[in-house]
């Protein structure tokens, strides 16, 4: 069994309430942790500075500044503490890149070494003694999700197994990557477009979709023509019927992340709607917008204006409708978002009782999904690259559906 | 997560309207961190530190933020009194009236006529999606040690309910608003209270944030003294109006520079701010010192100098200051940076 991970900076806090008269209760520890989760998890924030590490858990806890002495001294004495037993923080790689991984170029000299045990758990992964090692070629965190990957995925503060820092070099690369494909297939009197694969194979992958069809009742009076016919005879010819008819009770949503990770892919999730729009024109599509994944609303226009309250949103769907997400989900900026994950998985399980027409459309290629929240998200949802050689798969997962 | 960040960026410069006269504010990165949390945890942020340190007009500086000219549109102070109690914060139900008309008319009364919302509930009430109203509770340890307690739930739920009306009314916060609490630590607060809130000590600025201050506040009193100008009220077109006034300020400053040592203003606020900070630490260090003067004191005193320096009452030359040819014994003005006569007695040189 897998041995418990002190929490971070809990000694301390514990130091705290036992010894002063601080309003302090687990409470106020939770704090720390939705601060440091958010921050740290969603907006890449930093803490390993100890100064600012200290001046956030004073705002969170230090009520009386009679206490500030004592406050400063205990934690200097927590951090160094441990600072002196433990290892220096590492940024969490794949294994093979984790033996010559460098430090991140923000951990100089002046930023205290944080360590395991008071250390934050995305700092790093768990000392070897607590955890049994991971297969050769499987980073461990990964193990842990591939395992929860059937059921929710739950992912625990000790469980965030790294904050991927990228530095610049690494950054610019993702930028050109994104870039080489249009490098690489010019398209300017193509028919590819933004595409790396030519619309019109796309359009024909869209006529696989199965349609469900509902036949109008032929009793039912037709209104409209008895009338015109009683203006044009001027007698009443007795009643006619509607005629049997067939049309495809299904609808398409798109759910499209417009954040700024996906500004170079706004082409190309225009073109992927317009190619199924031409190919299926009489079948009802909307475009619903969202950043990093949707959240209480979920929006008709690009600047977020007019939201639709995610239960009404739901609500719209029927059992034979289409859901077709278009993110990175993460994968551009190689970030790993718990947040983002969780509520993903949560909407994917609100969207499965529904429908189980649903698919995820990721404009990077498959190896970029290694290391950041696309990896997981891809474990609940079935997610397709929109590279050249996945037009095939695309068109099997059309099938299935 | 979404949540609105307060950068404090847009009061870098005063700002001379014609509604809004507001002092330039710069907070300290931490103040700036520990709004943010409060904005990410919607939790009421409890500010203390002294007396003039601008706890206060954090919360202003905030709306201004956000909101910039319709700032008091969001921005819902309450200063609170001795007498203060929550339930006149939330709402207040004219009884009396109510009695009154019930015994002169039996038909069905709109109770709503008798109800006035408090400054609490209509910043609930303006409270909106990505609009969150900036309340400002100032000085809750003036307030009876109830006050706090009755607050909690309020402040806690955003939300509180009107009894009196039938069927009972609740007044929700559509978005949660940013709480701003300030204190002197004069009572101590009740602990339920506190584990609510998050905290901040406004702690005294550094040197550059302090000069940042007083220029700024200069560069008021020069455009104080210009706009009072004889024949400005004349010139009436807004554009002619600004180049008059960039003229005339320019003027002004050439004319006292003349009379002044060169580059006077920085040698002035230098030696300003190492006595200010002269006088603190004597004063910190005496046991028989009233009150130690903060950073507002240092900008009354700055403003009082430069006045003087500008209307030519005196002037600064080789690191002193003159009146006439006679250099001034004591620190000029020394009347608002010294609250207590005892003070300028020891202190004020």
């Amino acid at each position: 069994m897998q041995k418990q991970t002190p929490l971070f900076l809990f000694n301390f806090f514990n130091d705290l309430k036992e010894n002063t008269t601080l309003e302090l209760d687990i409470e106020q520890y939770q704090l720390l942790i939705e601060v440091l989760l958010h921050r740290i998890v969603q907006e890449g924030m930093s803490y390993q500075r100890p100064g600012r590490l200290l001046q956030l858990c004073k705002t969170l806890w230090l009520s009386n500044p009679t206490w500030e002495d004592y406050f400063e001294k205990t934690f200097e004495k927590y951090v160094t503490m441990t600072a002196s037993v433990e290892n220096p923080p590492t940024v969490m790689k794949p294994p093979e890149e984790q033996t010559k991984a460098p430090l991140p170029p923000d951990s100089s000299k002046e930023e205290l070494p944080v360590a395991e045990d008071q250390a934050m758990p995305m700092q790093g992964p768990p000392p070897a003694d607590d955890v049994p090692p991971p297969p050769p070629n499987q980073p461990p965190w990964r193990e842990n999700i591939a395992e929860k990957a059937t059921e929710n995925v739950y992912v625990e503060f000790s469980d965030i197994p790294a904050v991927i820092e990228m530095d610049e070099k690494t950054w610019y690369s993702a930028i050109e990557d994104s870039f080489r494909v249009e490098r690489t297939d010019p398209f300017v009197f193509s028919e590819k477009g933004h595409l790396p694969f030519p619309v019109r194979k796309l359009q024909q992958s869209w006529r696989y979709f199965k349609y469900y069809h509902e036949k109008i009742n032929d009793t039912e009076i037709d209104f409209d023509r008895t009338v015109k016919e009683i203006a044009r005879n001027g007698m009443f010819p007795g009643f006619y019927y509607l005629q049997k008819r067939d049309f495809k009770d299904t609808d398409y949503h798109f759910l499209i992340d417009n954040s700024n990770s996906m500004i170079t892919f706004e082409n190309q999730t225009g073109q992927i709607i317009a190619s199924l729009q031409d190919s299926i024109p009489q079948v009802p599509i909307s475009k619903w917008y969202f950043h990093d994944y949707p959240d209480k609303y979920f929006f008709r226009d690009e600047n977020h204006l007019h939201g639709v309250p995610a239960q009404e949103w739901l609500k719209k769907l029927k059992k034979n409708s289409f859901v077709f997400f278009i993110s990175d989900g993460g994968a551009v900026k190689r970030q790993m978002q718990t947040h983002r994950v969780i509520a993903l998985n949560k909407l994917v399980n609100e969207l499965t009782n529904i429908t189980a027409r649903l698919l995820w459309f990721n404009p990077m290629p498959k190896d970029r999904w290694e290391d950041n929240s696309a990896f997981y998200i891809s474990k609940f949802i079935k997610m397709l690259p929109i590279t050249s050689d996945s037009l095939a798969l695309l068109h099997k997962e059309i099938k299935k559906l | 997560m979404y949540y609105k960040k307060y950068e404090g960026k847009r009061l870098r410069k005063f700002v001379n309207q014609d509604a809004i006269k507001l002092d330039a504010y710069f907070p300290a990165d931490d103040l700036k961190d520990a709004v943010n949390l409060s904005f990410l945890l919607n939790r009421p942020l409890l500010l203390s530190g002294e007396p003039g340190c601008g706890k206060t007009r954090l919360a202003e500086a905030v709306a201004f933020e956000l909101y910039r000219e319709k700032y008091n549109d969001h921005f819902f102070p309450i200063y609170i009194r001795s007498t203060t109690k929550a339930q006149d914060i939330k709402y207040t139900f004219d009884h009396l009236e109510r009695l009154r008309d019930a015994n002169i008319q039996k038909e069905d009364i709109n109770l709503e006529k008798y109800l006035r919302l408090g400054i609490l509930g209509e910043a609930f009430k303006a409270s909106k999606k990505d609009q969150p109203a900036i309340i400002l509770i100032d000085e809750i340890d003036k307030a009876d040690i109830d006050f706090p307690n009755d607050l909690l739930r309020v402040l806690d739920e955003q939300k509180f309910t009107i009894e009196e009306l039938k069927p009972e009314r609740q007044v929700v916060a559509s978005f949660p608003p940013l709480v701003l609490i300030t204190s002197n630590n004069e009572k101590d607060l009740p602990g339920a209270f506190l584990r609510r809130c998050i905290f901040h000590q406004i702690k005294f600025p550094e040197n550059e944030t302090l000069k940042q201050i007083m220029e700024q506040k200069i560069q008021q009193i020069i455009l104080q003294k210009v706009q009072r100008a004889p024949g400005m009220d004349t010139v009436v077109e807004e554009v002619k109006l600004e180049q008059v006034l960039q003229e005339k300020m320019q003027e002004l400053q050439e004319r006292v520079e003349q009379r002044n040592a060169p580059g006077f203003k920085k040698a002035v606020i230098n030696q300003l701010i190492d006595d200010f900070k002269n006088i603190r630490e004597d004063m910190k260090n005496s046991t028989n010192a009233d009150l130690i003067p903060s950073t507002s004191a240092l900008v009354d005193w700055t403003t009082a100098i430069f006045t003087l320096l500008y209307d030519q009452e005196i002037t600064f030359n080789n690191g002193e200051f003159l009146r006439g040819n006679k250099p001034l014994k004591k620190y000029p003005a020394a009347g608002s940076l010294f609250k207590t006569d005892n003070d300028y007695k020891q202190f004020g040189r």
